[in-house]
This record gives structure tokens, C-alpha cells and sequence, in this order.
């Protein structure tokens, strides 16, 4: 295959990231008409958020894909175990996610930033909760690629099915990349 | 350089521009230097993942340029909002009709 027809892992993979991209771009086009029409909310509304927890999933994210990055470098090099032992990596460090996540509500919860709160903390919890049910399939994805390495199923020269997944979840990780600074960190 | 040092810069570059973001979101009032600064990180960040993580440097161009576009979209509409917010109130407000 040219590099010019070149699809990373499978093309039933890039509909959904498509389909997930664009259900975000829909998301991000609401964020932001609702930023236009509240500007004082909007701008006051990062203060009530804890940008220790937004930063620190941030790095969850970022070092998760790392990790699974390793893992498909690894492979191509027909290096099973130490393949899984970066996907072990990844799924112990994207577990942090939740954990962070869940924290994170019940901090917002007890300093009344609730659900149906302002448009700002609407929005939020809207994007947010939408992306945790994204990361919670790549969880669930991401288990059935550690199954399938430690018996064997990936080689050097096949090896798609983790490619698909490691597309699926760094393209998550972009939309978080997106997420935080439009809640934590945009003044 | 080999691929295991580019994914490991990247990951360094990556962990350093979110740090950056995060003394903005602890100290930056709003400004249009401000608000360019977190749409420029944004979009670094963004094509760092898709070229160095994704590898679609060299992948399909429908794939490529969609995704690279998505990585566009975010700090493009943080910049045009912050430039033109009154008038896009005006066109998106309910209030219009």
C-alpha cells in the first residue's frame, strides 16, 4: 500500500474515530456559542474548577499514549512481552483517569458546581462525562489488546488490531487536549 | 534520531507545554496575547499527537488533514471568539428570531 492510501490499523476503526470526532466538533461548536452569548460566566467559570485535577488527567492522558506508543514501537520489533508490559503501563495509568475524575466530582459537588448549575458548569459536565465514556471504552479496548498480546496475537508483521486501538485512543487523548484548556485554563 | 527518542521528546515537549497551560490557568487574566498563547500551545499540542503518536504524517490524506483539521478547530474558534464575540452572540442567539 502507498504511503499516500496508508490506513493506520483497519478502516472500521476510522469510522468511529470519525464519527467520535465529529460528535465533539458538534460538542466544541455548543461550548463555544454558549462562550459568545455568557462571556461573564464563561470567563468566571475555570475559577470553580480544580485545575489540579483537569492538569493532572492531562498527564494521565498524555503518558497513557505514550505508553501504548512503546507498545506498537515494541511490537514492530517482534517484542511480544515487553509490548505488554508497556500496555500494562498504559492501562495502570490511564486507571488514574477515573479515579481523578470521580474525585474531581466529588470536590465540584461539595463547592456547588452542579449539573444543572450555570451554562458553564452545564457545558462541562456535558464534554467531560462524554469524554469519561469514550476513556471507558478505550479501557475496555485496551484489555482486550493486552489479551490478545499475551497469547501471541500480535506480530511484527501483523499487528493492525493494536494499531486500530492505539489510533483509537490517541485520538481521545487529542479531544482531551481540546477539553482542558476550554474548562481549566482559558481566562 | 530513532523512534523511541522522538516519542520520548515529544512526551518531555508535551509534559512542559501542559505545564505552561496550567501557570496560565493559575495566573493569566483575560487578553488577546493570553488567549493566542493557550490556542497556539493547544494546536502544538494537538499536531505533536497526531504526527509523532498517531504517525499520520504519512498516512492516508483524507485521514490526515481531517484529523489535522480537528487539531485546528479548538484554538482557531478560541482566537475568532475572542476577535469577533459580540457578532457571533448576534448570529447565534435566540433572541434574534
Amino acid at each position: 500500500m502507498s504511503n499516500q492510501s496508508r490506513i493506520p490499523g483497519n478502516r472500521a476503526i476510522w469510522v468511529g474515530i470519525f464519527a467520535e470526532l465529529m460528535e465533539f466538533s458538534l460538542m466544541f461548536l455548543v461550548y463555544f456559542i454558549a462562550r459568545v452569548n455568557h462571556p461573564e460566566v464563561f470567563h468566571a467559570g475555570p475559577e470553580k474548577l480544580s485545575l489540579m485535577a483537569g492538569t493532572a488527567n492531562t498527564v494521565i492522558m498524555l503518558t497513557s499514549s505514550w505508553f501504548v506508543a512503546r507498545a506498537v514501537l515494541a511490537i514492530r520489533s517482534d517484542q511480544a512481552s515487553t509490548s505488554f508490559r508497556w500496555l500494562l503501563a498504559a492501562f495502570f495509568t490511564a486507571i488514574g483517569y477515573p479515579v481523578v475524575k470521580a474525585l474531581e466530582i466529588r470536590w465540584n459537588l461539595e463547592r456547588g458546581v452542579i449539573g444543572d448549575g450555570d451554562v458553564f458548569q452545564m457545558t462541562y459536565y456535558y464534554l467531560t462525562f462524554n469524554h469519561l465514556v469514550h476513556v471507558s471504552w478505550g479501557l475496555l479496548g485496551m484489555l482486550w489488546i493486552m489479551l490478545r498480546t499475551w497469547f501471541g496475537g500480535y506480530t511484527a508483521s501483523a499487528h493492525q488490531g493494536m494499531i486500530a486501538f492505539a489510533s483509537y485512543w490517541h485520538a481521545t487523548d487529542l479531544i482531551w487536549l481540546m477539553i482542558f484548556p476550554l474548562f481549566y485554563v482559558l481566562p | 534520531m530513532t523512534n523511541r527518542k522522538r516519542l520520548t521528546i515529544s512526551w518531555l515537549f508535551l509534559m512542559a507545554l501542559t505545564l505552561s497551560s496550567a501557570l496560565m490557568g493559575e495566573y493569566a487574566h483575560p487578553g488577546f496575547w493570553i488567549i493566542t498563547s493557550v490556542a497556539f500551545i493547544t494546536a502544538i499540542k494537538g499536531r505533536l499527537i497526531i504526527d509523532e503518536f498517531m504517525e499520520l504524517g504519512d498516512a492516508s490524506l483524507a485521514i490526515r488533514r481531517t484529523v489535522r483539521l480537528f487539531g485546528l478547530l479548538v484554538p482557531a474558534l478560541m482566537i475568532l471568539t475572542w476577535l469577533f464575540g459580540p457578532r457571533l452572540a448576534q448570529w447565534t442567539s435566540l433572541a434574534t428570531f
